[in-house]
């Protein structure tokens, strides 16, 4: 090429074990080029991304960004010099927008703050602390504005402010590319990109490729798909076995050379199938669900039946519906009585248990085979495994190995072996050849034709075009869950199948534009829900009891839930990230001794200053411990806060000696007891608190990234955050807050006693999550924890205004548990309704 | 190796803590958290938690106590208490897989529900007077025979059957084992509702051995069947751990607690040697699995 | 290097067991081993019962005394604390039993091996000890808390609601003086009980419910806090609703816990006895068992600085309850 180099890359190597995954690769890749990356799998191209993206630390080679060496290891070094990737898996934040998954690990902010920002840096930095500027609240508008710019650069018109749960794979990894635009990149480093896109998808992909080299940008582009090579790049390198093979230019090439370059051979030209279909084995009459509608369709034995259609069309929910996996809601599947096997399409997350051997995983769909009687018996187990092993030619040196230690192409194999153990009449494939290699490929094909072949009828969906033409006997073509025509082998062509999967344009704006403000409304819901629960309560109990909405009992309802909300902040920001603490119930009590015990003029007599102080150091610290032994030692939280919540409470009664305080200085006093402008100072401070963690989570960068990395961990990392930095700031928080919590709620009361707080973990746990905070992480907020807070504090106090007298302290806690479980079904149907 | 060491320390300490007798009369209070602890493991090895074990046990214990009130033989009380808390177990259960929640949050919702309906129900007041008869059944020699029972049936079925294996998958990943036809609704069901059926003998055996049935047994005991569940080795995130596993960690945390109390005489210092148990034994686990 | 921290620490942990094994097993001896159970080792009533016994272990000279029981008062451990002294073959076990039906079973079997055991502060089944320290029946403090609530209202024309706010509902003892408070109630007829609610032994719900008792129930003249953490927190309660004077407030407590509220008149008067002189008895009646030197039939028992005091049945008696007020109470400093 003309261009000069931009990324040389020299002598790389890095060994797994004893394993070379890279031996000594070389080449360079120019400005402005798209430069192809081509090998098998096991080749080394995972290998070397990693390592040009800074994930990965090579044993010995260099990089260097024009003439200038990278520093090798760091993900934020790498994107500083410009080097992007956009991963296979998707490592998108689900449970944020666009505009916030492009900018997070990298957030724009307005100027000022500067006490807070330096305040808040230690927690924020970046892993490798690198000069990032970063002030303390986010600038939105800013943002909003540049994500349009991007999306204008790209020529995409997606919702910028939904989360991204509700976009398609291609909007999202529409996203994934403005989030390396908006770093400045000059290398882009796309890991097969197009696996699954829709033809349609990839051609909107291909188009913004071709502008991106055109604006100097360079791509690497990998892939196993070689159509793509031959239409898109400019150059071509070709790993196998971890060795350099070579590069060379697409014109000096064709195809044949390239394949023969990847695998080291010549292959077999596939020759067509005669097919001699028998009599029908399954037919589908007027199947409609929620994805598809009146749908038609025969398979017949021995035929190979290919379902094609775009991603999202309804392919995969049709085929899960006819194997039986999904309910549907009307129609018939005959099958006659024969089997019906689905083998899915993603085999991560639905079809292998990766940490399992590959015995274990080829037996799973035919346990009570290999277990007569409802014994397993190792003999048979082994025969079946064996038998697939070697049907199938999975290579492996034992069936014992661990399905994660094999190649995508073996996995794939190991997934089809588990359904063909069933031994099906129907099998239906759900894109059997998704990011597998050339060779691995050919093989699955050669093993679905033959299965055709000994009468087993099947139904194959898949978005590569070639693989459809090449193995159907019939192709049904599903639209926007109907179907829109069938064509025959000899009739079908590409364009014709493009034709018929293409939605009407003005049909898919609408639906992308009319979906927006639902979901928006329905993200609010979730707290609305509760909100009104409380609501509710008010007004049945002040029915019965008008004095209950008396000014004064609405007090007296705020100020006994401020400690609660105080802790529950913390909890939220805790729960956010996707990590517990239980430790705070002990936190209470241990804070609250110290800074009794230090204010006592019986017992150390110090100033109120000092043992406030000492107070909110205790918080402070024990949470800086909980976040060290789960950010760095690597223990659960729950693990790490079940052990701290004996120890704070061995530790408090220790301290105690036995003795109660009953002399807390009035000056101590006046926190619980006092009041600013009429308003009680525990409100004031559970005010403060909930409107500063509030905005921390809506305005500022930290907070942006607390949910990212609760919403997805591992892409956090790739964004640049440092989980350990967010850990242990969340549970400082908590710390802390628990430990303010504690200052406003003890000094209200005349006695510190040993045991303050306990129970009081689960209160707060209970009142977040009835909040709508989900435990998985990334979802939730202050508002929603605060009135899940509201909801429950108020049930006992309900309870006496009812009137009901001793009966009622009897099922105190039933209606307690009641209104808990009543709150989580509320909000369970809530999201089922989003959901449809 | 832990406990070894323990019981090496404990011995040159007081040989007389060692003796057979010793630890046989200190295991009596053992039974009733390794009983719930062993569907405790199941459920935890398949990604769940059931935090509501206690709860269960109370309700059916105030159970018991109330049939024996009104006239029923204590031994068939005593099933019946086993059927409630499978009841109550398959409530679980149900809400879990009929909800698609997450179960820590059902099961800390019914915890409280559970407790508040064994208070409701005895109006919080104690039920005594059983016959001797039934006290046998509270002895330590029949709670131990119930959990090896269990225990081994566990391990039994985790070893040896397609449901063993249908566990450990659903641990590692619930979709796979949906999309392998495993019945994942079936086997949470069965399993939240052994851990309840659990918790019942539990309670059935307290009272037996308190003679005594009251809205308060076993509350905060499922931390307990957790803490001894994970410190065997149990991942909290599933798929990892077994029966094995869970008896060491079993005994570990019954032989330290007796052991620091025998020998320190102070409770606050069993609190806090507990908790450091838990944590450095996890830590220790991480750093020996980063290290290898 | 985590691991290594991780093994050193627990060495360390470890390595402390036999270091401060020497200084235990010196003062062994022929001495007097007494094991002093308490409901719940940590709360002030408790420790300075404790302080007594030790002062009567310091005057008998002969006595080991170890003192430990549950800090969250769980019976369960109680009666595992009770086993591991009959394994170590104490001389005496002195019970205060949170709840009698679980900690009865052990206290029997360490009978069987031959150890005195007695109660104190509570009672267990007769079979289950040989003497009980008494200090007062559960008839009596419940007679007791209603006389004095009465009085605190006037006497027996005392008019008004009261409510009742325990510790847990399932608590044993406190459910105990509730049915003998009921029992005394109707005697003065313009006292109308309108509630009882559970604290849990929390001082902040205790301070919540007396708040909303008194909103809900405007006619609210009196409230029982009948555990030690609910008395402050009714207290305060009162007293930061302005209600000191208007409302009463009455429970058992030592002096030291509740000398501020009776100071500020939100409490008239509170129920208890000599916490110091009860351990003081409990180790003395321990000791004469231990020694021979109390037999079934003895009607009084010397007991060192108390001197004698009367055995009814098989109960030592500590004498009569003690209600401290404003004027009264600063004689009392425990």
């Amino acid at each position: 090429m003309h261009d000069p180099t931009l990324i040389a890359i020299q002598q790389i190597t890095k060994f797994y074990g004893g394993v070379t995954a890279l031996g000594a690769v070389s080449f360079e890749i120019a400005k402005g080029e798209v430069h192809a990356l081509c090998g098998e799998n096991g080749a080394g191209k995972s290998t070397l991304n990693k390592i040009l993206s800074g994930s990965l630390l090579p044993d010995s080679g260099e990089i260097t960004v024009e003439n200038r060496p990278l520093p090798m290891g760091s993900v934020q070094a790498c994107q500083d010099r410009g080097i992007s990737i956009v991963h296979q898996e998707s490592t998108a934040f689900l449970h944020l927008n666009a505009i916030d998954n492009i900018f997070v690990g990298r957030e724009l902010t307005a100027p000022g703050w500067g006490f807070f920002r330096k305040l808040s840096l230690p927690f924020a930095r970046n892993e490798q602390g690198g000069g990032v500027g970063w002030g303390f609240f986010l600038d939105r508008r800013q943002m909003e504005r540049k994500t349009r710019e991007l999306m204008l650069r790209l020529g995409e018109s997606l919702p910028i402010d939904v989360p991204l749960l509700n976009l398609t794979t291609a909007q999202r990894q529409m996203v994934s590319i403005a989030r390396a635009l908006a770093r400045d990149c000059r290398l882009l480093i796309m890991d097969e990109p197009t696996s699954s896109l829709s033809a349609k998808e990839s051609a909107a992909l291909f188009r913004i490729v071709r502008q991106l080299r055109s604006e100097g940008v360079s791509i690497l582009w990998v892939t196993h798909r070689l159509d793509e090579v031959f239409e898109l790049a400019d150059r071509v390198t070709v790993l196998r076995d971890g060795k350099y093979v070579g590069t060379r230019s697409i014109g000096e090439l064709d195809r044949a050379e390239l394949i023969r370059m990847m695998v080291g051979r010549e292959m077999a030209t596939i020759t067509a199938r005669e097919s001699n279909p028998a009599e029908i084995a399954l037919t589908v009459k007027g199947l409609s669900g929620p994805a598809f509608q009146d749908v038609n369709l025969t398979v017949r034995a021995g035929e190979i039946v290919a379902l094609a259609g775009l991603v999202g069309a309804g392919r995969s929910e049709l085929a899960r519906a006819i194997a039986g996996i999904d309910s549907y809601d009307a129609g018939t599947i005959e099958a006659e009585g024969r089997a019906i096997s689905y083998v899915p399409e993603d085999r991560q997350h639905q079809g292998l248990a990766l940490p399992m051997s590959i015995r274990e995983n080829l037996t799973l769909s035919v346990l009570p085979r290999i277990a007569p009687r409802h014994l397993l018996i190792r003999a048979r187990e082994n025969q079946v495994a064996q038998q697939y092993m070697q049907e199938l030619d999975i290579r492996a040196d034992s069936t014992a190995r661990p399905v994660e230690s094999l190649s995508g192409g073996n996995q794939q194999k190991v997934l089809l072996g588990k359904w063909l153990a069933t031994d099906p009449q129907i099998l239906i494939l759900d894109e059997p050849t998704r990011g597998i290699d050339v060779g691995a490929k050919a093989e699955i094909h050669r093993h679905i034709r033959a299965l055709a072949d000994r009468g087993v009828a099947i139904l194959l969906i898949s978005s590569e075009m070639p693989e459809v033409l090449d193995l159907a006997d019939r192709i049904i073509v599903l639209r926007e869950g109907q179907v829109a025509g069938e064509l025959s082998r000899s009739e079908a062509t590409q364009e014709k199948l493009l034709a018929l999967s293409l939605p009407d344009e003005s049909a898919e704006q609408k639906a992308v534009q009319s979906k927006e403000p639902i979901v928006d409304r329905l993200a609010r819901q979730r707290e609305i829900g509760v909100g009104a629960l409380v609501a509710l309560t008010l007004i049945v109990v002040s029915l019965v009891n008008p004095r209950f909405l008396s000014i004064e009992n609405l007090r007296d309802l705020l100020i006994n839930a401020a400690p609660i909300a105080i802790a529950a902040c913390g909890m939220t920001l805790v729960i956010l990230a996707r990590e517990i603490d239980i430790s705070i119930g002990s936190l209470m009590g241990l804070s609250a001794a110290i800074m009794g015990i230090i204010a006592s003029p019986t017992r150390m007599g110090g100033s109120v200053p000092l043992s406030i102080a000492l107070a909110l150091a205790t918080g402070l610290s024990i949470g800086l411990l909980n976040g060290a032994l789960v950010a760095v030692g690597r223990v659960p939280s729950i693990i790490v806060t079940l052990g701290m919540l004996t120890i704070l409470r061995g530790g408090t009664d220790l301290l105690m000696r036995g003795q109660w305080i009953t002399d807390i200085p009035p000056g101590l006093r006046v926190l619980g007891t006092g009041s600013v402008l009429g308003v009680p100072i525990s409100l004031w401070t559970a005010a403060i608190c909930l409107i500063c963690t509030g905005w921390l989570l809506a305005r500022t960068a930290l907070g942006r990234r607390i949910v990212a990395l609760g919403s997805n961990p591992q892409a956090a990392v790739y964004a640049g955050i440092s989980p350990t930095r967010i850990r242990l700031f969340v549970f400082a928080c908590s710390g802390l807050l628990t430990a303010i919590a504690t200052l406003v709620s003890v000094t209200r009361l005349s006695t510190i006693e040993s045991g303050i707080g306990v129970g009081f973990e689960l209160l707060v746990v209970t009142c977040v999550v009835v909040g709508g905070t989900s435990i998985r992480g990334g979802q939730g907020s202050v508002l929603g924890s605060f009135f899940g807070t509201l909801l429950l504090g108020s049930v006992a106090t309900m309870l006496i205004f009812l009137r009901l007298g001793e009966m009622s302290t009897y099922w105190e806690r039933a209606i307690q548990g009641a209104f808990i479980l009543a709150a989580v079904m509320m909000d369970n149907l809530a999201r089922r309704r989003a959901k449809s | 190796m832990l406990l070894v060491l323990l019981m090496i320390v404990a011995w040159r300490v007081d040989p007389a803590f060692v003796s057979w007798e010793a630890q046989s009369l200190l295991a009596s209070h053992l039974w009733e958290t390794a009983i719930m602890a062993v569907p405790m493991t199941l459920v935890i090895l398949i990604g769940g938690i059931d935090l509501s074990v206690g709860a269960i046990l109370a309700v059916s214990a105030v159970a018991l106590g109330l049939a024996f009130q009104h006239g029923l033989p204590p031994y068939a009380a005593a099933i019946l208490s086993v059927i409630i808390g499978a009841f109550l177990g398959l409530a679980n259960g149900w809400l879990i897989t009929g909800l698609r929640a997450q179960p820590l949050i059902i099961t800390l919702a019914t915890l409280a529900a559970y407790r508040g309906i064994a208070e409701g129900i005895s109006l919080a007041k104690p039920n005594s007077g059983f016959p001797a008869t039934f006290l046998a059944f509270g002895s330590s020699s029949f709670a131990a025979i119930a959990f090896v029972v269990l225990a081994g049936t566990a391990a039994f079925i985790l070893a040896k059957t397609p449901t063993g294996r249908a566990i450990y998958v659903m641990g590692h990943n619930e979709t796979v084992a949906r999309f392998s036809r495993l019945p994942v609704d079936r086997i949470k069901l069965i399993l939240y509702g052994s851990s309840g059926a659990a918790a019942g003998l539990a309670g059935a055996i307290m009272v037996a051995r308190r003679n005594t049935a009251k809205a308060d047994l076993g509350a905060g005991i499922e931390l307990d069947v957790i803490t001894a569940v994970v410190l065997g080795g149990v991942s909290i995130n599933g798929g990892k751990g077994g029966i094995f596993g869970l008896v060491l960690g079993l005994f570990l945390v019954h032989e330290t607690r007796e052991f620091v109390s025998w020998r320190w005489q102070k409770d606050e210092v069993v609190l806090i040697v507990i908790g450091l148990l838990l944590i450095l034994s996890v830590l220790l686990q991480r750093s020996k699995t980063e290290d290898g | 290097m985590k691991r290594c921290c991780a093994l050193i620490l627990l060495i360390a942990l470890i390595g402390c067991g036999p270091k401060s094994e020497d200084k235990a097993s010196s003062d062994g001896g022929k001495k007097i081993v007494i094991a002093l159970l308490p409901k719940k080792k940590g709360v002030p009533y408790f420790t300075s019962c404790d302080k007594g016994a030790e002062e009567a272990a310091k005057e008998l000279g002969d006595v080991e005394l170890i003192y430990d029981g549950p800090t969250d008062g769980s019976p369960e451990k109680a009666a595992s604390m009770i086993e591991q002294w009959t394994l170590k073959k104490v001389d005496v076990i002195a019970v205060s039993p949170n709840d009698a039906s679980v900690v009865g079973p052990a206290m029997k079997a360490a009978r069987a091996k031959g150890i005195h055991v007695i109660t104190w502060d509570a009672d267990a089944a007769r079979d289950t000890r040989e003497m009980m320290v008494n200090q007062g029946t559960a008839k009596e403090i419940g007679y007791k808390l209603v006389d004095v609530m009465a009085q605190d209202l006037g006497g027996d024309g005392a008019s008004g609601d009261v409510a009742i706010v325990t510790a847990a509902i399932t608590a044993p003892n406190q459910t105990e003086w509730i049915k003998y408070m009921k029992e005394r109630l109707p005697n003065y007829p313009g006292l109308k009980l309108v509630d009882v609610k559970a604290s849990n032994e929390d001082q902040k719900l205790a301070f919540t419910v007396t708040q909303d008792l008194m909103k809900a129930y405007p006619n609210i003249k009196g409230i029982f806090a009948i555990s030690s953490t609910a008395f402050p927190g009714a207290a305060e309660a009162i007293k930061q609703s302005g209600m000191s004077g208007k409302v009463m407030v009455t429970g058992l407590s030592t002096p030291n816990d509740m000398r501020q509220a009776v100071k500020d008149g939100t409490v008239k008067s509170v129920v208890l006895w000599k916490t110091e002189d009860l351990g003081y008895l409990t180790v003395m009646v321990a000791h004469a068992l231990a020694k021979g030197d109390l037999t079934p039939e003895a009607t009084t028992f010397h007991a060192g600085r108390l001197g004698d005091r009367k055995i009814e049945g098989d109960n030592v008696l500590l004498g009569d309850l003690l209600v401290f007020t404003k004027d009264n109470i600063d004689n009392y400093k425990f």
